[in-house]
C-alpha cells in the first residue's frame, strides 16, 4: 500500500512523471488490453479503446485522488471507455448495442486475430445472449481470473451480487452449451 | 453437448490474439499522441456560426424597435411642452379662444370638482365674522 503511495507521488511529480507513467503503461496495457479486448472484441476497436484510456488516465492523472486504488480506477476508466466505445459505434450504425455485439461475435470466425476452437467461440456466442452486467462480470472473472474485490472495486458492486451475476451467466452458460 | 459444466472443462481461453510486437510499438505510440498537442477541433458548426451571430443581430435590432420608438415618443412629448408654454406666455391668445380652441372632452377634464361638505362651509361661516358682511352687501 505504502509503494502505491509512493508511486502515485511519482507520477504526481511533473519531474518524476514522466518515467513513472511509463512504468504504469508497462505494467498495464496487457491487462487492460485483454479487458477491453473481450468487451469490444475485435483488436482494432480495442487498440483505439486502449489509447483513448490511457489518454484519459494521463489526462486525469491530477484528479486522482487516491481513493481507489490506482488499478481499479484504470480498470474502471477502460471498462466505461470500451462501453461507451460500443454505444457510440451503435448508434452511428442506426442500431442497438446488443446486435452489435451479436454480429461481431458472428465476424470472430472470420478474424484473423481469433484463433479459437469450436468451443471457445460458442463460449463466446453464448456469453452475447447474457445481460451486459453479468457479461461483464463473467469476462472478468473468467476470463481474466479478477478476484470478486478487485471487480467490485472496479465495478462498484457488492461481492455478494457479483457472485449471484457470475452464478447466473454460467447456469446460462451451460444451458446454452448444452442445447446447441 | 450434454452436461456441460464449465467448472469441469479445462479452462476456456477467450482465443483473442494481439499483432506480433502490438505491445513493443504501443508504448511508444501512446507516447507520441501524449507529446503532440491534440488538433485543434473545428467544429462543424463554424461555418453556421455566421449565420448564427447575422441572426442574433437582427433578433436584436428587432426586439430594440419599440424600445427607440418610445424614446423618439418621449422627446415628442417635449415639444408639446414648449407649445403649451408658448400659449401661456403669448398674451395675444386669450383664455377664451383656447377654450375655444379645446374640444368638449377636454374642457370636461379641466373641471375641478369640488367637494366641500355642508358642515365644513358652516364651519368657515362661523370662523370668519366678516364673510356675513359680503354676503349682505
Amino acid at each position: 500500500m505504502q509503494e502505491e503511495k509512493d508511486f502515485i507521488i511519482e507520477l504526481l511529480n511533473p519531474k518524476t512523471q514522466n518515467q513513472a507513467f511509463q512504468k504504469l503503461l508497462h505494467q498495464y496495457q496487457k491487462p487492460l488490453y485483454y479487458h477491453i479486448r473481450n468487451i469490444v472484441l475485435n483488436h482494432d476497436d480495442t487498440d483505439d479503446v486502449l489509447q483513448n484510456t490511457f489518454v484519459k488516465v494521463f489526462q486525469y492523472l491530477k484528479d486522482f485522488k487516491g481513493d481507489s486504488k490506482l488499478y481499479s480506477w484504470m480498470y474502471r476508466i477502460a471498462t466505461n471507455e470500451a462501453i461507451t466505445f460500443i454505444n457510440q459505434k451503435a448508434k452511428r450504425n442506426g442500431t442497438t448495442s446488443e446486435e452489435l455485439q451479436t454480429k461481431a461475435v458472428n465476424n470472430l470466425k472470420a478474424d484473423v486475430y481469433f484463433d479459437g476452437n469450436e468451443i471457445q467461440l460458442k463460449l463466446q456466442k453464448a456469453i452475447v445472449l447474457l445481460p451486459e452486467k453479468q457479461q461483464l462480470v463473467f469476462k472478468m472473472k473468467y476470463f481474466e481470473e479478477l478476484k470478486y474485490e478487485e471487480i467490485s472495486e472496479i465495478l462498484g458492486t457488492s461481492v455478494g451480487a457479483l457472485k449471484a451475476s457470475y452464478h447466473h451467466a454460467v447456469k446460462k452458460i451451460e444451458e446454452f452449451m448444452n442445447e446447441n | 453437448m450434454k452436461n456441460f459444466k464449465l467448472e469441469n472443462e479445462s479452462k476456456i481461453t477467450s482465443g483473442f490474439n494481439v499483432p506480433e510486437n502490438y505491445f513493443d510499438t504501443f508504448e511508444s505510440k501512446i507516447n507520441a499522441k501524449l507529446n503532440t498537442p491534440e488538433p485543434k477541433v473545428v467544429s462543424i458548426f463554424s461555418k453556421q456560426k455566421t449565420w448564427i451571430y447575422t441572426i442574433a443581430a437582427s433578433l436584436v435590432v428587432m426586439i430594440s424597435i419599440p424600445f427607440v420608438n418610445h424614446f423618439l415618443e418621449k422627446n415628442n412629448s417635449e415639444n408639446q411642452l414648449s407649445v403649451e408654454d408658448y400659449i401661456a406666455y403669448n398674451t395675444s391668445i386669450t383664455e377664451d379662444d383656447l377654450v375655444d380652441a379645446m374640444e368638449q372632452e377636454d374642457v370636461e377634464q379641466m373641471k375641478v370638482e369640488y367637494n366641500i361638505q355642508d358642515e365644513a362651509i358652516e364651519e368657515t361661516l362661523i370662523k370668519n365674522n366678516d364673510l356675513e358682511d359680503y354676503l349682505i352687501n
